[in-house]
This record gives structure tokens, sequence and C-alpha cells, in this order.
């Protein structure tokens, strides 16, 4: 029995990748997308290669940073980080931003120093690269004739390029490593990503309405932040030759959806259409342009104090008027008259006066400091190129392996640093050998919620193979819950976390005590969409009689997933419900 | 009691703002737009989907022209196209329609009929007045649209007065290739009683002949078919009617009903179409069956009562559709097989309003019909509830979807392509004049065309909505409210607005008399009150109890009512109307003096018999005729000599044709329970002691200004403050330009009145 796989939908969250941008004079750079032609890795850093780097460390605003540029850069770098975390606010407050307990971190590089460190890793990949196309070139030959596989040829053509840029996530965590160029004016250039917008509001607990996060991803990417000001260029519309003939004629033909479309719609849900699709994307982005860019910000307020009711209860008309004055027909026109001018027009929100920067006090990083940030830094990216470039991956997993090692070779015990090693393991593969790693991390209580969880999953998988038919004890239950259990408060809560204690309580035919399960039921609200956690923690509720509360939440599970199986196994238990109280109330599956 | 400033802060407040705003007189209203933004006629007032349903085609009074403007509904990033058709924008039009793939008829009040040239984006004007009409009659018919002609691209019916010499008083008609169809008596087998066998026909033909007092009086009526392309137009058939009748065509351009107007007895008369040549009109009445009466005959005495009239044909001519409410409260809507004399019921309604409209008899304006089938879709409510009552239950779930979308919107499906994929609708509500979308049934989208009034911005709109409730004493009571989106004062002063008379109703939709009260800062109330038209008999025949007490009994419940909703000032009451509404508003100040703070009437009665008096001109212009005959009479008989020729004949001036309404008038108002004499403004002037606006037209055909003048002359003397001001006769005729110069005066007036703190505004009230 695999656990992990068993919690299927509970995907571990995928580990996404950003670019940050510091190119001069554009607030946003996607990073050139993946081609066959060229390869995009993240840096790595061999400092065997060359003398021993300069490194500087700070804490500051919740992020740890290495840096190897000059301390005045350095500065410069977090003040505008701070300038830019102070005025984000005006337009995304900060309760509306995922939160961890864990600090980001930043590393800080010269670009020179990048491409010294990096170019024997270079020569090694293009020879692996070139060695492996070469194997793949001549095994297609003898599978498919003579015919040369496309794939194969391009990649067999392609370059291998080193992302200046690059933030890499984890579930309780965040990694940027910024080159730095000498061109460069941190102070004035820098700002925010899209990727680290959108990471800001997706890992906000609770989950924020789909057409806010896609609102404020729209509207983002159409803002320039000054140091007292918003500025945001001329709204965008479904294409560009719908956005053309908005401009160029007196009264456009335009669709705008109602507003409780609007409000009840998600992303990938129901048919695909990518219309329709780009039309509710860019309406969300054009609704909070107006309520939060328009007259002077003035509807900010009613727009917050709206999506914090949205946490509790669902959007309906008679909510939104009482915040905006308007009903959903009245907001769809005022939408639709103003679309028009807003394509046309920039409009700027001016801001208060940004608080000034507190001190940065910077120091020399200690061999500890630099091997936990560059070594999480390398363990982040082994996922990315698993994915991006298999052919290489071990050559990562050695790198960062090398990094964390080193001190703990040499008599370093930090927790943090055998945590660390542990989730290098998991990340590799070697959960056998975390679990040392991770019950030491774990004992001395390092505030990082994924430690917990790999402990509970190693834990979860000894128990399995000794469990007869699948269930559980109430010691093994109690063994592989402790760890989640004692991180329960850490940010980011975690659904997947949250699913194992509901999957093992799931396991034994022992009910569920009443404060688990009252610490699952806030998860399955906290978390509607994950519908893994929603459906386990109802047959919770179902066993323990609470048939309401299963209800409402297999009804919520089932209003959510696409998943036609999942669909089905959900109406089944439903009709279990039915059929356990016929005549109290029947279930009106909705479609 | 003055009130003392100190006293309340929010005078001060106000005070601040009269100083600014209505201290300077500015024309701009609280709202920041001014009066006559308001009273700008819409655009896109007309609009026609074409049938393939590419192709959006809409009235655009932009840039004081009229033009149409056309959607390519599959490329929507072309610009729309433009084609220009009169140098003035506020021209009336009264059809839009899609003659073929490419050509449209526009149809104007003036009247003249256009033809618009999609594939060579040009317009032309095909008929009018000038080179279709009776130029040399004293009182000429004007050229009437009918409809396209089915299965004809291209081409319209139209009908005027013919030019051919007039041959007798039996009809002819020709084939509508404009052959005469020949054979008179080849049809006799169609269920009609027979003009030449039934000696009760004959009679009632006898009636026919003595309406038609002259030769002048009786023309021949024609019907053409008028090639859009060309302006050539065919004549299809001819018959001979007095000139204030009005004919109801088949969907084969076959005259079918007639009704006769210039009568106190007004009769729908129907005629069978084959037996051409010579068929008579044989009276409505007497093809149903006498067990069940149907009293198609109007008089003054059921125009408000119960009674039935025809409304339409069906695409098969022997189906008449007629709205009745013979044995019911309400009109609901029947279908009539002229062969076989069956009677159908349509459409019943079941929530006390009525279907149809009495005052548009013979009209399918509210009446759906399929342009591809000619089969009726459904019915439009004439009521304050605008609805439309679907026969067709795939309109009414396009109509539920389109809903869904606008929740709180009247929504009106005007036409579909001929796919049933595309519908156009009207989106609108009582705080919006509306906007035009498509709607796409596969994909349930809603693709907004036209604001019909883009310069109105929805921000500044002033919230309004339909009322409806059971006042203590029972009555339903229901209406308009309009409340003001910015106020000077609070609670806010309240304006009444009386609109209509009996029979009469408020508008439902957008109302730019509310916008304009409420742009001051005023809620509007605006009451549906018994004796207004809609709700069925019983509530129009309330008023006849008291013709002032009953409406004021409904308004007075409206604002005992109000304050559950929106509390108002109680001491800044104004009431206001126009015709019979402004008598109301007189009378009000009269009987409720300390509920009303002043008062404003429109081209206002001052005794409610003045409404059945013929108007000021008339009466000049028959007593100048009268005195021009006799003093020729009597020079002829000075000069006469026995034995020299005949003796001159006394002058007997020809009878002016009876106006139905004056008649109704003058039956309603002889009839009510109470006497005249006890409800007359005139008569009860020492009541008046409130200040009073009298707007008027010097020239009013209802009214005399000489009662009004008259009126402002006792007031004077009783020291009463009282402004007497001229209007045009726009105003009564609907001219907006008019209304929005009256309501201009009307709302400065009423400001004056409202925020001119120095003055007396009575005790303090608690609102309960």
């Amino acid at each position: 029995m695999n656990p992990s796989s068993r919690l299927f939908p509970l995907t571990f969250p995928a580990i996404a990748v950003a670019l940050l941008c510091l190119a001069p004079g554009s607030v946003f750079a996607q990073g050139e997308p993946m081609s066959d032609r060229v390869i995009e890795l993240p840096p790595l850093l061999v400092e065997e290669a060359a003398k021993p780097l300069p490194w500087r460390y700070v804490e500051f605003r919740g992020i740890e940073m290495l840096s190897v540029v000059s301390d005045s850069e350095t500065r410069a770098f977090l003040r505008r980080y701070h300038n830019q975390s102070e005025i984000l606010q005006w337009i995304l407050p900060l309760r509306f931003q995922g939160r961890s307990s864990v600090p980001d971190e930043y590393i800080l590089f010269n670009e020179n120093l990048s491409r010294a460190h990096s170019q024997e890793v270079m020569t090694t990949m293009m020879a692996s690269q070139r060695e492996a196309a070469r194997r793949k070139q001549a095994r297609d030959k003898v599978e498919s004739g003579d015919r040369e596989s496309g794939r194969e040829r391009a990649r067999g053509g392609a370059k291998i390029k080193f992302l200046p840029n690059l933030r890499l996530m984890d579930v309780d965590t965040t990694a940027v490593f910024v080159v730095v160029r000498d061109s460069d004016n941190l102070a004035a250039d820098f700002t925010f990503s899209m990727d680290r917008i959108a990471n800001l509001l997706a890992s906000r607990v609770p989950v924020l309405p789909s057409w806010f996060m896609a609102g404020m991803m729209g509207l983002y990417e159409r803002a320039n932040f000054g140091d007292d000001h918003i500025a945001f260029r001329p709204a965008v519309w479904t294409t560009p030759a719908e956005l053309a003939a908005l401009k160029d004629n007196t009264e456009p033909l335009r669709t705008l959806l109602p507003m409780a479309e609007l409000f009840a719609r998600r992303p990938r849900q129901g048919p695909s259409d990518a219309r329709s699709d780009r039309l509710w994307r860019a309406q969300c982005a054009l609704f909070l342009r107006w309520a939060i860019a328009e007259d002077k910000g003035s509807r900010r307020e009613e727009l917050w104090q709206f999506v914090d009711r949205l946490a509790n209860e669902p959007a309906t008309e008679a909510l939104f008027q009482s915040y905006f004055n308007v009903g959903y027909a009245d907001m769809r026109d005022i939408l639709s008259d103003y679309l028009p001018g807003a394509v046309e027009q920039p409009v700027t929100l001016r801001v208060a006066k940004v608080p000034k920067s507190p001190a940065i006090k910077l120091r020399d990083a200690t061999p500890l400091d630099v091997a936990r940030i560059r070594g999480d830094w390398e363990r982040l990216q082994i996922s990315f190129v698993r994915k991006a470039f298999p052919d290489v991956v071990d050559k990562y997993v050695e790198q960062a392996r090398k990094t964390l090692r080193k001190p703990y070779d040499q008599g370093e015990r930090d927790p943090r640093l055998l945590g660390l090693l542990g989730l290098l393991d998991c990340d590799s593969g070697d959960r056998a050998s975390a679990t040392p790693f991770l019950e030491a991390a774990v004992k001395a209580q390092v505030v990082r919620p994924r430690l917990y969880y790999e402990l509970s999953i190693n834990r979860y998988e000894s128990a399995a193979q000794s469990a007869a038919n699948g269930v559980l004890t109430r010691d093994q239950i109690d063994a592989i819950s402790a760890p989640i259990l004692a991180a329960w408060d850490l940010q980011p809560p975690n659904p997947a976390a949250c699913a194992v204690v509901a999957d093992v309580w799931n396991r034994t035919k022992e009910e569920a005590p009443a404060d688990i399960l009252a610490r699952l039921n806030r998860a399955a609200a906290l978390f509607p969409q994950v519908e893994g956690l929603v459906l386990r923690v109802a047959r919770l509720n179902l066993r323990r009689g609470d048939l309401d509360q299963a209800k409402k939440q297999l009804l919520q599970a089932l209003s959510r997933t696409s998943d036609p199986k999942l669909k089905k196994s959900i109406e089944t238990e439903l009709a279990r419900i039915s059929s356990l109280r016929p005549s109290a109330d029947s279930i009106t599956v909705p479609r | 009691m003055t009130l003392r400033l100190h006293h309340c802060l929010w005078i001060i407040v106000g005070l601040t703002f009269t100083t600014i705003g209505w201290g300077a007189k500015s024309k701009e209203l609280l709202s920041g737009r001014k009066v006559d933004t308001l009273f700008r006629p819409y655009e896109g007032d007309a609009a026609t989907l074409s049938r393939d349903g590419r192709t959006l085609a809409c009235l655009l009074r932009s840039e004081r022209q009229l033009a149409v403007a056309f959607y390519d509904l599959d490329h929507r990033e072309k610009p729309r196209s433009r084609i220009l058709i009169d140098e003035k924008n506020d021209t009336e039009v009264t059809h839009l329609a899609w003659a073929s793939d490419h050509l449209l008829v526009l149809v104007t009040a003036t009247p003249a009929i256009h033809c618009v040239d999609l594939s060579t984006q040009r317009s032309r004007r095909v008929l009018d007045s000038t080179s279709f009409s009776d130029s040399e009659s004293t009182s000429p018919r004007l050229p009437r649209y009918i409809g396209l002609v089915p299965s004809e691209p291209g081409f319209v019916w139209v009908e005027g007065i013919s030019r051919i010499p007039q041959m007798s008083t039996l009809d002819f008609e020709m084939d509508p290739t404009g052959g005469l169809s020949t054979d008179p008596s080849s049809t006799n087998d169609d269920g009609l009683s027979s003009t030449q066998t039934d000696p009760q026909t004959d009679l009632y033909n006898m009636e026919v002949d003595e309406t038609q007092i002259s030769d002048e009086a009786v023309k021949w009526i024609e019907l053409v078919k008028l090639d859009l392309a060309t302006g050539k137009s065919t004549s299809v058939s001819n018959t001979s009617v007095s000139l204030d009748a009005t004919l109801l065509y088949d969907r084969q351009g076959k005259a079918r009903i007639l009704q006769e107007q210039a009568t106190a007895k007004q009769h729908f008369r129907v005629k069978n179409p084959k037996r051409s040549l010579f068929s008579q009109w044989i009276d409505l009445d007497r093809i149903v069956s006498k067990e069940h009466p149907l009293d198609f005959n109007v008089r003054p005495q059921n125009y408000l009562a119960h009674r039935s009239f025809p409304l339409t044909f069906d695409s098969n001519p022997e189906w008449l559709y007629f709205a009745s409410n013979i044995g019911r409260d309400t009109y609901a809507i029947f279908q009539l097989n002229l062969k076989d004399s069956s009677i159908r019921e349509i459409a019943a309604p079941n929530d006390g309003f009525d279907l149809a409209d009495p005052s548009q008899p013979m009209s399918d304006r509210n009446m759906i019909m399929d342009r591809s089938s000619g089969l009726l879709l459904g019915i439009r409510r004439p009521s304050s509830f605008a609805s439309t009552l679907w026969i067709d239950p795939a309109f009414a779930a396009v109509e539920q979807e389109i809903r869904g979308k606008f929740p709180g919107r009247t929504v009106e499906i005007f036409e579909s392509d001929d796919a049933r994929e595309r519908f156009l609708a009207r989106v609108s509500s009582p705080s919006d004049p509306g906007r035009l979308f498509v709607y796409f049934k596969a994909n349930g989208e809603c693709l907004e065309c036209l604001r019909l009034a883009p310069w109105l911005k929805r921000e500044e709109a002033n919230s309004a909505r339909i009322f409806d409730f059971v006042s203590k004493s029972g009555n339903h009571v229901s209406g308009k409210l309009t409340l003001p989106r910015a106020t000077l004062l609070n609670p806010s002063p309240l304006v009444v607005w009386c609109g209509s008379g009996p029979g009469g109703q408020i508008e439902s939709g957008f109302g730019r008399e509310g916008q304009v009260f409420a742009d001051l800062g005023c809620v509007v109330l605006e009451v549906d009150y018994r004796g207004s038209g809609g709700r069925g008999v019983a509530h129009r025949e309330a008023i006849m109890e008291a013709f002032d007490r009953v409406p004021l009994e409904d308004v007075l419940a409206a604002m005992e009512w109000l304050p559950s909703v929106r509390p108002y000032d109680a001491r800044r009451v104004a009431i206001a109307g126009s015709g019979f509404g402004g008598f109301l508003a007189l009378r009000a100040l009269e009987l409720h003096p300390k509920t009303f703070h002043c008062a404003v009437a429109v081209n206002a009665p001052t005794r409610l018999d003045q409404l059945a008096e013929a108007p000021a001109s008339e009466r000049m212009e028959d007593m100048r005729r009268f005195n021009d005959q006799t003093q020729a009479y009597m020079k002829a008989m000075s000069r006469w000599q026995p034995g020299q020729g005949r003796m001159p004949t006394m002058p007997i001036s020809k009878p002016r044709p009876v106006d139905f309404q004056l008649e109704f008038n003058r039956w309603l108002y002889d009839h009510g329970k109470t006497r005249l004499g006890q409800m007359s403004v005139i008569g009860d002037t020492k009541l008046l002691t409130r200040p009073v606006l009298l707007l008027h037209d010097p020239d009013s055909p209802t009214v005399s200004f000489d009662y009004v003048k008259s009126l402002k002359k006792t007031l004077g003397r009783q020291g009463v403050d009282c402004e007497l001001k001229e209007i045009s006769g726009g105003f009564a005729a609907g001219s907006l330009a008019s209304r929005g110069s009256a309501f201009d005066a009307i709302g400065e007036f009423v400001a004056d009145q409202f925020y001119k703190f120095d003055v007396e505004v009575g005790e303090a009230k608690e609102q309960k």
C-alpha cells in the first residue's frame, strides 16, 4: 500500500516555478517559452571550481537572503522590495496574501560570477546532452526505420541556457535566485513578478474567490508601481481584434458576462471554451480595475469587505448590493459602459507615503547559513530539472547533497540543516534515509510544516506495510497523526496533511475523536476545492452520525469535482445518506 | 410656523446647497445632468434583426441626424455601417423592418416610407404624403403603412386615398397582382351572411350610408403594393369608406375589418374577402353566436367597461385575433374563425392585468408574430408591469434564460432569426431606458449592441421601481417609485406625479418625469390610482364614484405606505400632473391643504366637463363659417324676388365629424356618482391657499386657455402665489423638446418651493 498514491486526488502541490524579472524598463517579462531549441535550466553553482564566494547574510521582512553583490546593491534591492510590498497592499491587502511561517529564501547573485561558476556544469551537461541525443537517435532508427524522431532531432540541436532569475516554490516556502547584472538599477527597476502575485493569491487560506484571483492577476499585469502611485496602463480585452474593435468603434459590440456568472465561475470548469474563459478573465480584471483603481480607489474598502464575507458565504446579489449599492444587472451595465474608456485611458492610483524601510543589517554569512539557503535552493531545483531536462537531474541532486552535507560532515547538527537533509532524501526518493533527519528536526520543533507532513507520510508507509487488511491500530494512527497535529497551526495550512489525518481515521473502525473531527471540519471548510479532503472528512462525519455535515460536505465536493469516477463515488455516498434517513429529506444532486 | 435654522443643522447644509445650486437659477440638476438630456430621443428605439440573424439594423439619432446603423454580427470587430435617413434626429419612426435580405423599410410618422439598401449603403424616400394622399380634401387622409407583403421580398402594403375617379359606393378589389376580381357570386359558401339575402344586413348597410354624410367625406381607400427598390406601386384594392374609418387588412392585403371613428357609436364590421365586388360590410357582432355576444360596438358607456375589439389577423385570413373582457374583469385574447364563427381562447390573464389596451383596437403592437410562419408567438402586456405572455414555449424559455442574466430587469424579446438561434431583446428597467442585445442560444451569450441613451450615465440614474401593495381599505395600489441618488435634505421632499386620466396608465419603463424630480433630490411617487387602465374593469370603473376623491385616496394610501420604504419630509410634498392629472393635483391642494405644499397643473381643466367641450378653435371656426353663410343667405334673400328662380335656402352647417373622445368624456363626466360641481377646482378656489404653477398651451385643443386664465385671476385676487406660464402644443403631442422645457420650469418651481428656507413649510410631523 502506498499512502501517498492513495491520497489521490490530493496530489502533492506541484512545485511551481516562476521568473523574477529585473529587466530595466519592463514591469514583467515572461521567461522565454520552453522551446525545443532552448533548454532553460536553473543556475548551478559549483564553488569548488573557483575561490569561495564572499556571501553576506541578512534577515529582512520575513526573508532570509544570501548575497554576493555589494552591500549597497543588496540594500537597494531590499529597500525596493520593502517599497513594492507596501504599495502592493494598496491593491492586494496583506490579509489577502498567502502567509508562511517559514521565511522566503533569496539568493542575490552576480551575473559574471554566475557565468563563471556554471561553466563547468555547462560543459558537462552539453556533453551529456549530446550523448543522450545520439543514443536515442540510434534507438529510434532501429525502432522506426529511417525516420528521425522530430522531438529528438530538435532536442539534439537544442541549446542549454541558465535562467537568470528564478522563483521556486515548495509547499511551505519560496526560494528566489536573482542574478544581478551590472546594468541593473535595483532601486528603480525591480518589481514583483506575476508569478509572485499568483503565488501570494493561490497560497492564501481560506482560498480566495477565483474571480478575485483572476482579476487581480489581470489588474497587476497592467500596473506600474511608482514611489507614491500605481499607474495602470489601459485595460486589455479578450483578443487583440476585439480590443481594436473596442477602440475603433463609437458604440462597439461587446459581451459581458452576468455578474452572477462572473462570481460563480471557476477556471477550467465546465466545457472547455477558450473564448469564454478569456472573457471571464478580462472581465474579472475590468471589475477590479473599476473597484480598485477608479475614482481614487474609493471603492476599495467595499471590495475588501465583500471578499472577506465570501470566505464564509456564497456571493449573492443582496450581499453585493450591500457593499456596492448596485445590483448585478446594474453592475454589468456599469462595467459595459466603463469598458470602452478603460481600454483607452490609463488610470493612476495615488498611494499614501510608504513607511521608511526597517534597518537592513548585513553580516557575513556563516557556513551553516550558506549551506541552508543554497542547499535548500538547490534541493528545490531538483523537481524543476526533473521536469525540464531529466537527463541532468542527477547533477542537481549531487550538487544539493554536496552543499547540505558539507557542514553536516564537519559536525554541524543544526535541526534546520537536518530537516533539509531529510527533505532532500524525500525529494530524491530515498525515504528510508530521510526518516532520522526528519525525526530529529521534528523533535527540535523546526518551523517547517513540510517536515512534519513528510514524517507522517514515512510513518504511514511503514504502518501500512504492517497493517492487516489495511486497518490501522490506534497507536499507528496516533503516531502518524502526531507530527501533523503538532504543526497544525503553522502557516500555510497544508490540505494534504489534513487529508492524511482524515485518511488514517478512515482506516479504523474507531470513531475519530471530537477534537480531531472538529479540526478536520474546519480544514474541509478552508479547502472546499480539495475534494479528496472534503470527501474523507465527510465519511468521518457520516460514521459519527452527523448526516447534515456529511451531506453538506459531499454536495460541496460534488459541485467541485470534474472527475467522473469521483463524482460517482460521491453520489453513492449521498445515496447512502438518503437511505439512512429517507424521510428526513431527499437529496437533490446538483447537475 | 417658520423654521428656525439654528434648530436644524441639516437645513443649514441644505441652505448651503441651495445657495450654490438653485440660488443661481442653474438649470443643472443635483445629479449634474441637465433636464434636456433626459428628454432627448432615444437611440435604437427601432431595431430589427435580419432573418438570417447575421445583421442587426438599429435606428441612430446621434449628431442631429437620423440614420440606420448596421451591425455585422458574424464579424463583430467590423465597425458598424451607417446610412443617413434624415437631417433631423427627432423624426418619429413607426416601423423598421427587413423587407428582403438587403432592403429595409423605414416608416416615419410624417408619414414617409424610406427604402434603406444595405447593399448600396443608400436610403431613398420612396413614398410620402405628397405622392400618395388626398391633397384636395380639407382634411387629407395620410398614407398608412400596412406591412410587408408575405412571400414577396422587397414589397410592402401601403394604404392611401385613391386617385382614380369615384365609381360608386360599392367596393372593388384587385388580386394582388393588380387584376380585378371578377366573379362576385362565385364564392357564396363561406358561412357569412349574404348582403343580398339577409334583410338585417341590408338594414345595417343603410346605417353605413347614413354615416357617409357627403361626397367629400366618402373616399376610395386604396391599398397599393409598393416596390421598395423602384418606388413604383401597384394598386391592389379600393374600398369606399368614410374618411375617418380605419381598415384592418389580413396578411394577404384584403381589407377585412372596418372601424368607423366618426360616430358616437363605433362599429367594427367585417367583410368576406372572397366575395369581393359586391360584398358589404357586416357588423362583427352578427357573425358570432347570439348566445355569447361579444359586443364589438364601442359606446361611451362601455368604453371603460365590458366589450370586445379586433386586434389583427393570423396568417390564416379566416382567423381574427381579438380582445374581450365580456364575462370577465380583464381583457383576454381570443381567436375568432370568421368562417365558422368558432372562438378559441388564446391567452387569459390570471394576475389581474389586462392583456390588451382597449384604446388601441386593430393594432398588432402587442402581438408578437413569427416573421417566417406568421404564427402568434406571444402577447406583450400593455400594463405597467410589462411582460410577455408567450404562446410559443421556446420563446418563453429564451426569455427566462435572458432574464436570469439580468436580474430585476425587464426583458422584451422582439424577434428572432428564422433558425431561432439569435434573438433580439431589449433589457431595461424603470431606472434605465435600456440596451439592445442579441442573444445567441447556442452558447448563451448576450451581445450588447446599443444603449438607448448612452448619454445617461448609469451611475447618475436615480433608482426606480414598481410597487404594489394592498391599502388599509383593501385596494390594490400600484405605481412607480423613484428614489433620489443624492439629496439636499434628509429626509427628502416628495413629489407626487399624476400622469394619467381614466383609462390611462403610468409608463412602466424609464420615466423621464420621475428622474427630473429625483434629480432635484426628491422622492417621486407615481400611482396607478383607481380609474387608470390595465387592471381590469372594476379598477377602471371605480373612479365613477368620485373623479377626484377616489384617485386621491390611492395617492394618500401610497404616501402612507411610502415611509416603510423610504421616509420623506411630510412638510415638503408637491403634487403635479398634466391634463386630468393636473386637475387632480389642484383638487389635492384644495382637499388636503395640510398634506400638499404646492401643486403644478399642466394643460389641466378647472372643471372636468371642460374636457367634453369642443376645442375653442373649432368652435370659433364653426361660428365664423355659420356667420359667413348666414350673411350670404341674408344678402341673397334681400335680393330674391318671388318668381326669380329658387328661393335661397337657409344655411345648414355641415356637421363636424363626431369626436369619440369628446363623446366619451361627455358621457363619463356626466355619469359620475358625484356631481361635477362638487369636484370643481374653480368652484372651490377658496380652498386653494398653497402655491400653484399653471402651465398651459394657449391653443390647447382639450382645455381652453380662458379657464386657466380665469383661475389665475381668481387666485391672484385671493392673494395665492400662482404663476401661469404658456407652453407649446408640443407638450400634449408628446414632443420631447416641449416636455423638456416644461419640466425645466416645473423643476425650477418645485426647487423654489422646497429649498427656499425662508418660507413657511408647516409644522414638523412625525411619520409612523
